[in-house]
């Protein structure tokens, strides 16, 4: 925006105020002169008025401004600005300056340094006079005096901040990422997924902004754009999209925000350095299928589905897509379930598998995965490039819905654990059993060898044991009787 | 009964007791908590403690209102942190309330909120604190840790059922260089997966030391994880100008300026030249432009350096290099770097001011 179109755009809505107050500064410091009064407004091109906390106004150091003075009846003679630090050097550009509108001559000057006014951006219609001037940026910071006269008479007196120039910007960036439909027009923009540029002038000096792309430059903008970022303003800026048709395809865009302080002021010395800001960000146009994962090895594009569900026992079928410059090798592996097939055309294919791309169209495959496993598997797209030798994987997640738990490992180890006590014990049972058995089988052995007895002479052999047994009892306890004989003879009984 | 008989059948009853003690002891320990009982006896009611109930927790813009968990958010922008909680033993029961933010580091596995220890810029935690108190107020909310904008007066509580179920909406600003974080396109349900991305969980505790931590949404099991937009400002004072008058063939400087700069990620801070110096009509080539070593003892600039050309493929390199970043601060809320030139002019160089743009640019790569 240049210094024309930037005068007059922009009213504050404290300049009445302001300008209530500066009349009645007058008026107080200006008796002499009340025939004639003046209304005066101190700005930045372009930009309304500011004024500090006391409501004195702000000149801001190095920065052309235009201050527009009101009179309240035309006059014919010269009209004079002055703006000096009390207390600073005269005829300093650090301290003092002198600004003449010389009536008799029609000419606008600066006396003392003959820099720090635009005459061609001046004018005036008799009563109301507009200065374009400027402080030099070394100019002293602090509360200046700012005097109006004319025809040698001051009619307005007032304190103005001097402030020194401060650029400061910040820009915030999203991942800027836009996916549109291979083969189909497309605009889009960056709202919908709240992505955007953010730019922020906390500083007290207008700033034009630009903001460039280093490709697909024709179909890149800003949504809204302005090219100036005001002092203290704070905007959001989205990018739109506009894609003709293309086949799939994935473009790394490199952005770049510069600013630049506008409206300097040329400095006085032998050298100046005027600053640019720049930062990059960057934005990514992935042409490829709704709701699929576009990823990009070479000159070739891959498509699959990040992740596909599937009910456990079930098989699960999708389709990817290959694109590309070069032919390649496609080799595909299922884990966590089965791989039924890889179908191209009808006809399965035989892994690993090379296939003829185009960059123009889309090589579809058809991929089946039967769901043998509860949990979560993986097929895992293995392309080794045939012309460049470059290789990658890329996978798809295979959910499955329901099929048997897996139990979780504490549990298995408890399991494994139990089941080896299980089997300790019934090791144990059996051999209890099994010594038993072996001492039986000898006790049963010994008795054959001594002669195979009737039931007879086995019940009396054991009546004699158990007469045997009494006597022993009764040698022992030396009683003739007792519960153990009672028991034995019941024992008997009950024979 | 016969020892042949009883012998075994006693070890076997002991064994077969002891694998029955077993089973049941592994039933017990598998199986789940539900179960009635009943039974006489003295009639008498104990009152548990309840755990609290986190119903809600979500990261809002604070315009739309739209939720912003697994998407990205902006440095110095204002959002609201939602949370609903619920004590079954009354709201005084609760201790301490805390929404955690952190950056899990970019490391396989994740780093937790206890670990990452890396600085202000990369972790964060409001905080509440109660003891005692039956309805909860803005004032018992803190920001513990963090460069984060917080106040606590803007928080909005929302009584729910009064003395049991409280929501609050709680303003938070993320701070200049809290850590950027690409986009979590990939957060999943079973646990932190996105690497690079800032995760959040929020954790109840209350007086039975009942310690709930709420990690995913309670609907749809996502874990919440977050990104953070790239950030990068610079701010300085004035402009470079040499304001000493200079002879042909003598060199003037310009004087320093310091230059603020913010970079939420590792950066690279450089300057160069668009054009040749000019007075509008006669020239001074930019090689005759130097980087002073003394605009700032801390940068790269060890000695004084000119440029070898005009634009970017010229650049000086303040900080970092053409292959190599300058790292990420963690702490703090912006750096500087002094910055000062000198100009050589040639001898024959007709008088005027001679003028040049220069860049200065900060780079995330």
């Amino acid at each position: 925006m240049g210094p024309d179109a930037a005068k007059g755009s922009r009213v504050h809505p404290g300049l009445p105020l302001l300008s209530l107050f500066l009349i009645v500064g007058s008026s107080f410091l200006a008796p002499t002169v009340q025939a004639t009064t003046a209304t005066v407004t101190i700005r930045m091109l372009g930009e309304a008025p500011t004024a500090n906390a006391n409501g004195q106004p702000i000149w801001i150091a190095g920065i052309w401004h235009e201050v527009f003075a009101n009179l309240s009846a035309p006059t014919s003679g010269s009209v004079e600005i002055a703006a000096f630090l009390p207390g600073g050097q005269p005829k300093t550009i650090g301290a003092d300056y002198d600004w003449l509108y010389d009536a008799p001559n029609a000419s606008w000057t600066d006396p003392y340094y003959g820099t720090f006014l635009r005459s061609d951006l001046s004018a005036t219609d008799g009563q109301h006079f507009d200065f374009i001037i400027g402080l030099d940026a070394e100019a002293i910071p602090g509360l200046w005096t700012f005097r109006v006269a004319v025809g040698g008479s001051t009619i307005l007196t007032e304190t103005v901040e001097v402030q020194a120039p401060l650029l400061s910007y910040g820009l915030s960036a999203a991942d800027f990422t836009f996916q549109v439909e291979p083969y189909a027009s497309a605009e889009v923009t960056s709202q919908a997924s709240n992505q955007y540029l953010r730019a922020s002038n906390d500083g007290n000096v207008p700033l034009r902004m630009r903001v460039s792309f280093d490709v697909l430059q024709t179909h890149l903008s800003l949504v809204n754009p302005s090219d100036i970022a005001h002092p203290q303003t704070d905007s959001r800026y989205y990018v739109r999209l506009v894609m003709d048709p293309s086949p799939p395809e994935v473009v790394d865009v490199n952005g770049l925000s510069q600013v630049s302080v506008v409206n300097v002021i040329p400095s006085s010395g032998s050298t100046q350095l005027v600053p640019t800001v720049e930062q990059p960000f960057v934005l990514h146009v992935l042409v490829g299928r709704s709701g699929y994962a576009v990823r990009a090895i070479g000159n070739v594009v891959f498509q699959t589905l990040d992740s596909v569900s599937v009910d456990y026992g079930a098989i699960v079928t999708w389709q990817v897509y290959l694109t590309g410059g070069q032919n390649v090798s496609l080799d595909v592996v299922a884990s966590g379930g089965r791989l039924v097939g890889v179908v191209s055309s009808g006809t399965r294919l035989a892994l690993p598998a090379t296939l003829v791309l185009s960059p123009e169209s889309e090589y579809p495959l058809t991929i089946q995965v039967e769901a043998t496993m509860a949990g979560t598997g993986t097929v895992t797209f293995s392309l080794h490039l045939l012309g460049t030798g470059d290789s990658r994987t890329f996978t798809t997640s295979v959910r499955v819905n329901g099929g048997p738990t897996p139990l979780p490992s504490a549990v298995s180890y408890l399991w494994i654990v139990g089941s080896a006590l299980a089997a300790a014990v019934f090791i144990l049972m059996s051999l209890s059993q099994w010594r038993h058995r072996g001492r039986r089988e000898k006790a049963r052995t010994a008795s054959e060898k001594r002669g195979k007895k009737g039931y007879n002479s086995r019940r009396r052999a054991r009546v004699q044991g158990s007469r045997k047994d009494a006597n022993r009892s009764r040698e022992i306890h030396g009683t003739n009787g007792g519960s153990g004989s009672r028991k034995s003879k019941g024992a008997r009984e009950s024979r | 009964m016969s020892d042949f008989v009883s012998v075994p059948l006693r070890r076997s009853l002991v064994t077969g007791f002891l694998f029955f003690a077993l089973v049941l002891s592994l039933g017990q320990a598998l199986a789940g908590d539900s179960g009635s009982s009943q039974g006489g006896g003295t009639v008498g009611v104990t009152v548990t403690n309840q755990a609290p109930v986190v119903t809600r927790f979500d990261i809002k813009d604070s315009v739309t209102n739209a939720s912003l968990m697994g998407s990205q958010l902006d440095v110095r922008t204002t959002y609201w942190v939602w949370v609903t909680v619920f004590d079954e033993n009354n709201w005084s029961d609760i201790k301490q309330l805390d929404v955690n933010f952190w950056n899990d580091g970019g490391v396989n596995p994740e780093k937790t909120y206890y670990q990452q220890i890396g600085g202000a810029n990369l972790r964060i935690n409001l905080t509440y604190a109660n003891s005692g108190s039956n309805a909860p107020t803005t004032g018992q909310w803190s920001l513990g840790e963090g460069n984060a904008n917080f106040t606590s007066s803007s928080i909005g509580i929302y009584t729910i059922t009064a003395n049991q179920r409280y929501g609050f909406k709680i303003p938070f600003e993320l701070r200049s260089q809290i850590r950027q974080a690409n986009d979590p396109v990939n957060s999943g349900t079973t646990g932190y997966d996105d690497l690079g991305s800032w995760n959040a969980q929020f954790v109840a505790l209350d007086n039975g030391n009942n310690n709930v931590t709420q990690r995913a949404n309670e609907t749809s099991g996502v874990y919440y994880e977050f990104g953070v937009f790239k950030y990068t400002a610079i701010a300085f004072v004035n402009t470079w100008t040499g304001t000493a008058p200079v002879a042909p063939g003598a060199s003037v400087t310009t004087n320093t300026r310091t230059i603020s700069h913010v970079s939420n990620a590792p950066y690279k801070l450089s300057v160069y030249v668009t054009s040749t110096l000019s007075d509008g009509t006669d020239t001074i080539a930019v090689t005759n432009m130097i980087v002073t070593a003394a605009g700032d003892a801390n940068d790269a600039i060890t000695t004084d350096t000119a440029f070898t050309g005009a634009g970017p493929v010229n650049a000086i390199y303040l900080l970092g290099s053409s292959s190599t970043t300058q790292a990420f601060d963690p702490t703090g809320n912006a750096e500087t770097t002094g910055l000062q030139f000198k100009v050589n002019v040639p001898l024959g160089t007709p008088a005027g001011t001679y003028t040049a743009s220069i860049v200065v640019k900060v780079e995330q790569p």
